[in-house]
């Protein structure tokens, strides 16, 4: 007997090759869903991987790319659309195919039956595809009884046809007590059934109650249908035949052969250019947050409803001033309209904020790719588990925290995850997985990205932190404050810079652009577990908890996220040091003193700080005193943007109109101290 | 306990190939071999289901359906009448008497206790 062992070395290496392009094509196709040619690509090779390893005999292999060359046919009758669970199905089952080739090479035994569990999911894609939705309304005959006839015969029927969706019993038909016939049946079904099966199937289940019964089928239409494609919509309206169709598509060149055939390029250079395409394909998430936005139509429709309230409670109060003919209450029915209506302001404020909100599964799921990608170039195993993706922020929010979020977890994947046999040695999974969460509590929302990595060296970042003179080698940092030194500008552990990260911008970069968000960011790690890094952010840019101070004649806003505490310092806890200027002495603690009306040029009514108030705020780790005038209280602030009139200014957030009609500035700490300490103005 | 199914046909091969089919299913098996000696049966035991042939001597399947649903505690049975294709007139005719449903002739056993299995449950 011919010896196919002798083949399977060809077989390995070309499978290999299918199974990078079959991978390729599904990265593609989650981007670009209705990319025909990629379809054909993926399909052909998934094809070719089950037609040679059935010749072969790897009847395992063969048997697997069999279901899953099923679920692409459908793919490429459009029967099936490429949503996140196919192609999340069919990368795990490339992956499944990869192991099994692995094996084949190896000359090792592969246990099929983890085989099972990936074929019952695209089986389940399967049907998925040829499923269709009914509405069945069932009123049956009043004396379906008197027939011997139960009806709940008929409803237990239809489970044998399909899957009841949703039923429901309409009462409405019942009469009063005094006027029921026991013997008659009152109660109507709406049913919804999932079938992969027709009308005609679905009636046969009536069959015998159809004699006097009303009992009306239709298909559902689905939610939301896709546009067809011209060439469907041509077989639809009967103008051409399907058949021609696909001939028509097989015959169409692609743009770069048709350049190749005149001569106009070489194929190389096409190909250069399709690779610098692919790249620009993978990071063109960066820009994924367009500047539409989908608004769920239930947050519309409580907009809507609210500001309809709004419009009744209007002419009430209308009536409440000109309706009575005598002045007696009106006084309590303002009231009540005023009341009112001051919660129907608030709640059109929160519903119009709402529709600001995206989820954060629209960024997340882009990551997917990216860690795809990367872990395949760094010769890593890395799984991504997002969770939490329906967690909305604000679209500002979303927008600004993507950048910083690929860095983390660019660096999760680089410096965090371990390569396989590293971690084979710890004791490890071989797989490094990554687990991008977010969630919210309380007005703030989280996103954490946990990687189950080496964690950070604590020992060495301190090395290098006493080798940069970032700190001095005689002191005592705190882990937390070891953690923190990476932010600092200028700091990298890595030995040496991969085309990744490590070039030493990036960490205080992340932490610039949170803190700009109003948002923190912290490190928990432990050596050769992993790391997490954790990101709060405030649910909304546009609204902030506000201590609002009183600097001369202006009142100014100081967001509470960056503000320690207040106080009124003593006389001799002022002082004036050599090397700091002047500090404040708060509870054994030196703080440098800025003072706001010298900052923002204003003329203020104190100029002892022991007779004003020194805020005490937070900037990256260092503490510093504003003195002010007065304090005048704590409120939410609607920031309003400065325009692009002032693009110089930067110690200044933007401004808001405060309760009373006054414009108040609200200041922008770290830019106030950046000003302050290095006498820059940005 | 079993369901007591009551099988009314004047042909004997059907009786018997009813029988067999619901006995080895679990159920009990009552036969009559027309509608008067139906009638009779029911009296003496407690039927959960009755499967009865259309053209019988001495009382056909009609009159014994309309008669069956007036005696006490009948009123509710289902009765399933077995008829051939042709008989469409019959089958109207049948329901308004008060048959519930209906089985085509011939049938496979399957079918059978498919329907005596949705009936009588």
């Amino acid at each position: 007997m011919f010896d196919f062992k002798k083949l399977y070395g060809v077989f390995v290496d070309d499978a290999m090759e299918k199974i990078v392009e079959l991978e390729d094509g599904l990265l593609q196709l989650e981007k670009n869903p209705h990319e025909r040619e990629v379809i054909d690509t993926i399909f052909r090779a998934a094809h070719t991987i089950k037609g040679s390893s059935g010749t072969l005999g790897l009847n395992d292999i063969s048997r697997f790319t069999h279901v899953m060359e099923e679920v692409l046919d459908l793919l490429r009758q459009e029967t099936l659309v490429p949503d996140k669970e196919l192609i999340n199905v069919l990368l795990e089952s490339t992956d499944m195919i990869k192991e099994m080739v692995e094996s084949v090479a190896s000359e090792t035994e592969f246990d099929f039956s983890r085989c099972g569990d990936l074929m019952r999911r695209m089986d389940g894609l399967r049907n998925k595809g040829t499923t269709k939705e009914f509405k069945i309304i069932f009123i049956p005959a009043p004396d379906l009884f008197r027939r011997g006839i139960d009806p709940v015969i008929v409803l237990e029927d239809i489970k044998s046809v399909g899957e009841i969706v949703n039923i429901k019993a309409d009462t409405d038909a019942v009469p009063r007590l005094s006027e029921i016939n026991p013997e008659d049946l009152y109660v109507r079904w709406d049913i919804i059934l999932r079938t992969t099966k027709d009308e005609s199937d679905i009636r046969k289940v009536f069959e015998f109650v159809e004699e006097g019964s009303e009992i009306r089928i239709f298909p559902v239409q689905a939610a939301e249908e896709d546009v067809p494609f011209i060439g469907q919509m041509l077989v639809e309206e009967g103008v051409v035949k399907a058949e021609d169709v696909t001939e028509a598509l097989k015959s169409q060149k692609k743009l770069g052969e048709i350049l190749v055939d005149q001569g106009k390029a070489t194929s190389g250079e096409i190909e250069h250019v399709l690779k610098k395409q692919r790249q620009k394909k993978l990071d063109s998430f960066r820009n994924s947050v367009s500047s539409t936005i989908r608004i769920d139509l239930k947050k519309l429709d409580h907009l809507i409803n609210i500001v309809g309230e709004m419009v009744i409670t209007h002419s009430m109060f209308h009536q409440a001033l000109w309706g009575g003919a005598n002045g007696n209450g009106v006084s309590e029915k303002l009231e009540v309209i005023f009341s009112q209506l001051q919660r129907i302001g608030k709640e059109i404020q929160e519903s119009a904020m709402s529709l600001r909100m995206l989820p954060v599964g629209e960024v997340f799921h882009r990551f997917t790719r990216l860690v795809r990608e990367l872990s395949k170039s760094k010769d890593k195993n890395i799984e991504l588990i997002i969770s939490g993706e329906e967690t909305e922020l604000d679209k500002g929010v979303l927008e600004k925290i993507t950048d910083p979020l690929v860095h983390l977890i660019r660096n999760a994947i680089d410096h965090g995850i371990e390569p396989p046999q590293e971690r084979t040695a710890a004791g490890k999974p071989a797989k490094g997985t990554i687990h991008l969460s977010a969630y919210q509590m309380g007005d703030a929302v989280y996103i954490d990205i946990e990687d189950d990595g080496r964690g950070l060296d604590k020992d060495k970042i301190l090395r290098k932190a006493i080798e940069k003179g970032f700190i001095s080698p005689d002191a005592e940092p705190s882990s937390e404050q070891i953690s923190n030194l990476i932010f600092l500008p200028g700091f990298s552990t890595a030995d040496k810079v991969t085309d990744i990260s490590g070039r030493g911008v990036g960490m205080d970069v992340v932490k610039r652009n949170i803190e700009a968000l109003n948002g923190k960011i912290s490190i928990r790690s432990e050596l050769g577990k992993g790391t997490v890094m954790s990101i709060k952010l405030p649910l909304t840019l546009a609204i902030i908890d506000g201590l609002t101070v009183l600097v001369g004649d202006e009142i100014y806003v100081l967001p509470i996220s960056s503000v320690v505490e207040s106080l009124r310092p003593e006389r001799k806890n002022v002082k004036t040091l050599n090397e700091k200027g002047e500090v404040i002495n708060v509870r054994g603690e030196y703080i440098p003193l800025l003072r706001l009306h010298e900052l923002l040029d204003v003329t203020p009514w104190k100029r002892d700080p022991w007779e004003a108030i020194v805020v005490v705020s937070l900037y990256e780790g260092k503490k510093y005193c504003f003195m002010v005038d007065d304090l005048i209280g704590q409120q939410q602030v609607v920031i309003k943007s400065l325009g692009t009139a002032m693009p110089g200014v930067c110690d200044i957030a933007g401004g808001t109109i405060l309760g009373d009609g006054r414009v108040a500035l609200v200041l922008d700490v770290p830019g106030l101290i950046e000003t302050a300490t290095k006498g820059v103005t940005c | 306990m079993a369901k007591s199914i009551l099988i009314v046909d004047d042909s004997a091969s059907m009786r018997q190939l009813v029988t067999f089919a619901l006995n080895d299913a679990g159920y009990e098996v009552i036969s009559a071999v027309n509608g008067k000696d139906a009638l009779t049966k029911i009296s003496s035991a407690k039927i959960d289901m009755v499967i009865t042939d259309l053209n019988m001597p001495e009382m056909d399947g009609i009159e014994f359906i309309k008669q069956l649903r007036c005696r006490a505690g009948y009123k509710f049975t289902p009765i399933v009448m077995l008829t051939t294709e042709s008989q469409e007139s019959k089958k109207q005719e049948g329901r308004q008497a008060g048959a519930s449903g209906w089985i085509v002739k011939p049938f496979t056993p399957e079918q059978l206790t498919d329907i005596v299995r949705k009936f009588a449950r």
